[in-house]
């Protein structure tokens, strides 16, 4: 592993690069993260006139929730290894990936954390957009911020592993823009990002918490804004420490089976 | 000295699912599958040693692609065994990947988006490349390659010759022992065809690359292989010298004739079967004849004496085999010497 960290570096930067050179996709992106944030902080706001509270959040709060979750999908939602494998595969060309001394699943995970760093950059620039279209502000307390961080950190190692999870369909099925396309949305939606988790109608709200998406979103915000707190927020953070630990041998599995395929059915 | 390639019976079989006919047919193949199995290698031994610079030519679908592919490690053999200097490259993959490049004349490793230096750059970190030996490395290729002018360009931006000088570049910068170049000249122009022979010869030369060359250009094989192997559904034809291929399989000369017409009549005579006994009359158009025959049973004065004997002959020429009619006739016919 120590040995391939410089190529792995290497592969970062690239990533890195490559979306510099393609900034303008990047501005598109912004503006449609704040516009998101723009329409769903209005109709919230239109949707609250006359009570008090919803889902036992203030409008602040909630419109709080609302900027948070839709910033942290922003980055976690990012189909860069999706797209990058899917071509790979279908040109062939990821014989070259496959021929490495380094693993195709740490080369994945490279191009990830390139891709993720070069989102970082652009949320924080358009922080200040952000600002007036949405509602920022600090973690509900002290406590909601320490319990915050690891969740967050969670939520962000889990969208990694669907990623590459998700990614990996591409061994099977020549298309997947519709697959991606479809999972996508899911992925938004269970995650909270137009309404938090809490609000869905009760078979959606049970589904929701089978699947891995609102680990990713909905419970890291809710922390954020103070709405999980004390022994809940605690149970939420097992919660997502078995969604890595889930996710990490169904990643492992399918990446030997694939690697099979590969290997089997020829490149 | 034991070769530091050697494929010893090497088979693969892919099995597909094979579906069924008529109505609802693709229904039935969803629940009842019944597979074919198609060997693409059967049994294919052969060794090569340390500095070979080696042809592996076949038509389409003999099985070349898998052999490399199962020699780079990506692909696991069914049968038979492979080792490269020693290592299995399937179960020691990362190790037998670190001392191998790769080209594949249809695909391309370099990064399309950016500057070509930053893909060299990436091979460099990936294989461990030292920055010294890594500079070294660039220079000799830059210079080699004639890349300077464009190392700085977008990939996307380049032309095919100057991408297929990059990905060349970018498949032995870390000094691999073995080097496989999968089609390295397909839709180069002539003179960047030329330039890639000349690199790859140069590269042998030296004495400290092994290289597996798999082309459809036999011009190539021609030019820089002292030894081809020739594999045709997924078995080896044969395994020596290109003149030795020539000596084996173009047994046949032709011989052609320019006729002139007669004096008297004006007219163009043909010839006769019956004049040139032993041989064949491959074709006769224009007053021109081909005369195929075999070198060892025809002496070929006896010949030149009968055409000339009975007919006004204007030119003669012998034409000697070459190496792409050799394969041709191979390819269409098979192995009969």
């Amino acid at each position: 592993m120590t040995a391939s960290a410089p190529g792995l570096r290497r592969i970062v930067v690239a990533r890195m690069k490559t979306a510099m050179t393609y900034r303008q996709n990047v501005l598109l992106l912004q503006v449609i993260v704040i516009l998101n944030i723009f329409i769903l902080s209005r109709l919230w706001t239109t949707l609250f006139e006359g009570r008090d509270t919803v889902a036992g959040m203030t409008l602040h709060t909630f419109l709080l929730y609302i900027t948070v979750v839709n910033l942290q999908s922003w980055v976690f939602t990012d189909l860069t290894v999706n797209e990058y494998t899917y071509q790979r595969v279908r040109t062939g060309e990821v014989v070259f990936d496959l021929m490495r001394p380094i693993g195709f699943v740490p080369q994945m995970l490279a191009h990830m954390a390139g891709s993720h760093l070069f989102m970082v950059l652009s949320v924080v620039v358009a922080l200040p957009v952000v600002l007036v279209v949405g509602t920022l502000g600090a973690p509900a307390s002290p406590a909601a911020l320490a319990l915050y961080a690891p969740s967050l950190v969670f939520g962000y190692v889990i969208s990694v592993l669907l990623a590459v999870l998700t990614s990996m369909v591409a061994f099977w099925t020549v298309e997947t823009s519709g697959f991606t396309m479809l999972y996508r949305l899911i992925n938004q939606f269970f995650a909270g990002t137009m309404l938090p988790v809490s609000l869905f109608p009760e078979p959606l709200r049970i589904l929701a918490g089978l699947l891995p998406f609102q680990s990713t979103g909905y419970i890291p915000a809710t922390i954020y804004v103070g709405r999980t707190e004390g022994d809940a927020a605690l149970r939420a953070l097992a919660v997502q420490g078995l969604w890595i630990l889930i996710l990490a041998l169904a990643t492992t599995a399918v990446w030997h089976r694939a690697r099979r395929r590969v290997a089997v059915q020829g490149g | 000295m034991s070769a530091l390639i050697s494929v010893d019976g090497l088979v693969k079989e892919f099995r597909k699912v094979k579906p069924h006919e008529g109505r609802l047919g693709s229904l039935r193949t969803l629940f009842t599958r019944r597979y074919e199995v198609n060997r693409a290698v059967d049994g294919v031994s052969f060794a090569i040693d340390e500095g070979e610079l080696v042809g592996y030519l076949g038509p389409n679908g003999a099985g070349k692609s898998t052999t490399i592919k199962m020699m780079t490690g990506i692909v696991m053999p069914t049968g038979g065994t492979v080792r490269i200097s020693g290592l299995d490259p399937w179960r020691e993959r990362p190790c037998n990947a670190a001392q191998m490049g790769v080209v594949f004349g249809q695909r391309t490793q370099l990064w399309w988006d950016l500057p070509l230096r930053e893909s060299f750059r990436l091979v460099g970190a990936i294989y461990g490349v030292s920055p010294a030996d890594y500079r070294e490395s660039l220079e000799r290729f830059v210079d080699l390659l004639d890349l300077g002018e464009f190392i700085d360009r977008p990939v996307r931006q380049l032309s095919l010759g100057q991408r297929m000088r990059g990905d060349i570049a970018a498949a032995m910068l870390h000094r691999p022992r073995v080097v496989y170049l999968d089609e390295p000249t397909i839709g180069l122009d002539v003179v960047a065809k030329d330039r890639m022979r000349t690199f790859v010869e140069e590269t042998s030369r030296a004495g400290e690359t092994t290289i597996v060359l798999t082309t459809h250009d036999l011009a190539d094989v021609e030019r820089l292989c002292p030894r081809v192997i020739l594999i045709d559904h997924g078995r080896v034809l044969y395994d020596g010298d290109v003149q030795g291929l020539k000596a084996t399989y173009a047994t046949h000369r032709e011989l052609v004739v320019h006729l002139a017409p007669d004096e008297s009549t004006g007219r163009t005579p043909a010839v006769r079967a019956a004049d040139v006994l032993g041989a064949e009359i491959v074709s006769q158009e224009q007053g021109v004849a081909r005369i195929r025959f075999e070198a060892s049973r025809i002496a070929v004065q006896h010949l030149i004496a009968s055409v000339n004997q009975n007919y006004p002959v204007r030119d003669l020429s012998i034409v000697e085999p070459d190496l792409e009619g050799v394969v041709r006739r191979i390819y269409s016919e098979g192995l009969t010497p």
